[in-house]
């Protein structure tokens, strides 16, 4: 077991968003979680990376309680978020953002190789890596959130709806590249509303309904599941 | 033209006081949306060190007494953000009590000062006194020139900084999106103290310029030039580096103008009057952009 989430609460002031999540993540998988709007999915995801403060409940990541650690050392650790609408830097060149994403990288070999890697994936970047990252269409932004995280060289890439606003072409492609991504040795985490296509690709996945996990299973007996059909796959 | 040409190096020179104490309202600004007040104690407190340091351990050493101080107030910068404003930053408390609490330490800073320094004028240690440069037949005092060059280096490092070296880079990544400096794993309360020691070592420049410049050191000086270097952060657009650069220049060359050309007694009004005017055709200053509201 790589990452283990035991009864995981959060909270927004007095508002539960998460009420006792669980559960596990293996080594190589693509896991996901599918949900509504407001099902606590983005919470979830923050509260992983560190930037939302659970009230109760264990994050156990190789072993180690991380659930205290600042979002910096769980960075350092290999557990890195690409966050919902992406939070690129708008000011910054291509570049700059991909040099953010390695903030945590010492070794300048390691920072030049990643780049060359995240180029190699994400080819229509690389033309563009003088150019503002304020100034790139929305699947080139979402592309460059991933390639940033990717920077940090992860062991597990976290990833909150990364095919918003995407055009089906797009979407497709991300997918595709998630599960390449996945192929070279990360670990992918992924949250989505397009339970479709982001089942299909999943090893396993887990339904958050309400701040709670009411339902998981592989991915193709989620897909094939009629509750999940009915409310998550437009069935 | 020659009165003209003196007129406008003693705009530049005190525009330059100015430009130094605004870049450090308008990073922090341009980092925490907070108005650091503590700043023109920093300028005052800063002046006072330098006097102190000279007048005893580093007598007659300039260029040491000089380090040392920019050492402490980088120091006191740092000190100030870690235990007045991140506690209450960390705890996610409104930006207003940030402000209050920056408004305490801006009091504190001023009582001890005028607790140890006292409150009478003292003479300040000047460089090259009664040397003067003849500038296409106008004479201007040699510090004015040196605090005109010393200021251009430090606004030509910062930019270097700030475009090439990652903790500059890390800077400017913070003023963008404070989020995601923390998940991509930056050591943001590190980042945001170093903006606090970067400010404050700007108003110590300036403080010193400015008592250099004078001659002369009294605890007033502060809220003198504090007031104004607000002034021309807003003018040029808070939270625009340039923008506080830029508006510390026209604010001094204005001021400079009025006292040359017309009285020193219409210098205030001209000036605050122009603030308002600008601010009145554009709120968000000169290059000031309107609030882009995060979603
Ligand atoms: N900053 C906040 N303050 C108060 N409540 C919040 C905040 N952020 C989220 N919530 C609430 O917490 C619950 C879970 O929100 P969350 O953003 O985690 O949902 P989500 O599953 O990511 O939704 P979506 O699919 O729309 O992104 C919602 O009821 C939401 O209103
Ligand atoms: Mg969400």
């Amino acid at each position: 077991m790589l990452l283990q989430v035991k009864d995981l609460h959060t909270y927004y002031g007095n508002i539960k968003a998460l009420r006792g999540v669980s559960f596990y993540v293996d080594e190589g998988e693509i896991l996901s979680f599918i949900g509504a709007n407001g099902a606590g999915k983005s919470t979830l995801m923050n509260t992983l990376a560190g930037t939302l403060k659970p009230k109760q409940g264990e994050i156990i990541f190789q072993g180690e309680d991380i659930t205290k650690m600042s979002p910096r050392d769980r960075v350092q650790k290999g557990f890195i978020l690409c966050p919902e609408g992406r939070q690129i830097f708008p000011k910054f060149t291509v570049e700059e953002n991909l040099l953010m994403g390695a903030y945590t990288v010492k070794d300048k070999n390691l920072i030049k190789q990643n780049y060359n890697k995240v180029f190699e994936l994400f080819p229509q970047i690389k033309d563009r890596q003088k150019q503002l990252a304020g100034t790139l269409s929305g699947g080139e932004q979402q592309m460059l959130a991933i390639s940033r995280a990717l920077m940090s060289n992860p062991h597990i890439l976290m990833l909150d709806e990364p095919s918003l606003g995407l055009s089906p072409i797009l979407v497709e492609q991300i997918f595709s590249l998630i599960e390449e991504i996945n192929k070279q040795g990360t670990t992918i985490l992924l949250v989505e509303q397009n339970a479709m296509a982001a089942l299909e690709i999943s090893n396993r996945a887990y339904v958050l309904e309400t701040g709670e996990i009411s339902m998981t299973g592989t991915g193709k007996e989620l897909l094939e599941n009629e509750m999940v059909i009915k409310s998550y796959l437009g069935g | 033209m020659a009165k003209f040409l003196q007129i406008l190096v003693n705009g530049i020179s005190l525009g330059s006081i100015y430009a130094l104490t605004a870049i450090g309202y308008s990073l922090i600004y341009s980092i925490l949306q907070l108005i650091n007040m503590s700043n023109a104690a920093v300028f005052l407190t800063s002046a006072v060190i330098f006097y102190a340091l000279y007048s005893s351990i580093t007598a007659g050493q300039v260029a040491l007494t000089f380090i040392l101080t920019l050492i402490a107030a980088g120091a006191l910068g740092y000190i100030i953000e870690l235990v007045a404003i991140r506690p209450i930053r960390e705890k996610g408390d409104s930006n207003t009590y940030a402000l209050i609490s920056s408004i305490g330490v801006k009091t504190i800073l001023e009582q001890i000062c005028q607790g140890t320094f006292g409150s009478e004028i003292k003479p300040f240690p000047t460089l090259l006194a009664g040397k003067y440069i003849d500038l296409f037949g106008a004479r201007t005092s040699a510090i004015q020139i040196i605090i005109i060059v010393v200021t251009l280096v430090i606004l030509f490092v910062m930019n270097w900084y700030t475009q090439h070296n990652r903790v500059g880079r890390g800077l400017r990544a913070l003023s963008q999106n404070l989020n995601a400096c923390h998940l991509m794993g930056m050591p943001v309360n590190t980042l945001i103290g170093v903006s606090f020691a970067v400010g404050s070592i700007l108003a110590a420049v300036s403080g010193v310029a400015y008592c250099m410049y004078l001659s002369s050191i009294s605890i007033s000086v502060g809220a003198a030039i504090g007031n104004k270097a607000f002034a021309a952060t807003v003018l040029g657009g808070i939270g625009v580096l340039k923008g506080a650069v830029v508006g510390g220049y026209i604010l001094a060359v204005i001021e400079s103008f009025v006292a040359g050309y017309w009285s020193m007694s219409a210098m205030n009004f001209v000036s605050f009057s122009v603030i308002i005017i600008v601010l009145i055709i554009k709120p968000t200053g000169i290059f000031g952009k309107k609030e882009q509201h995060k979603v």
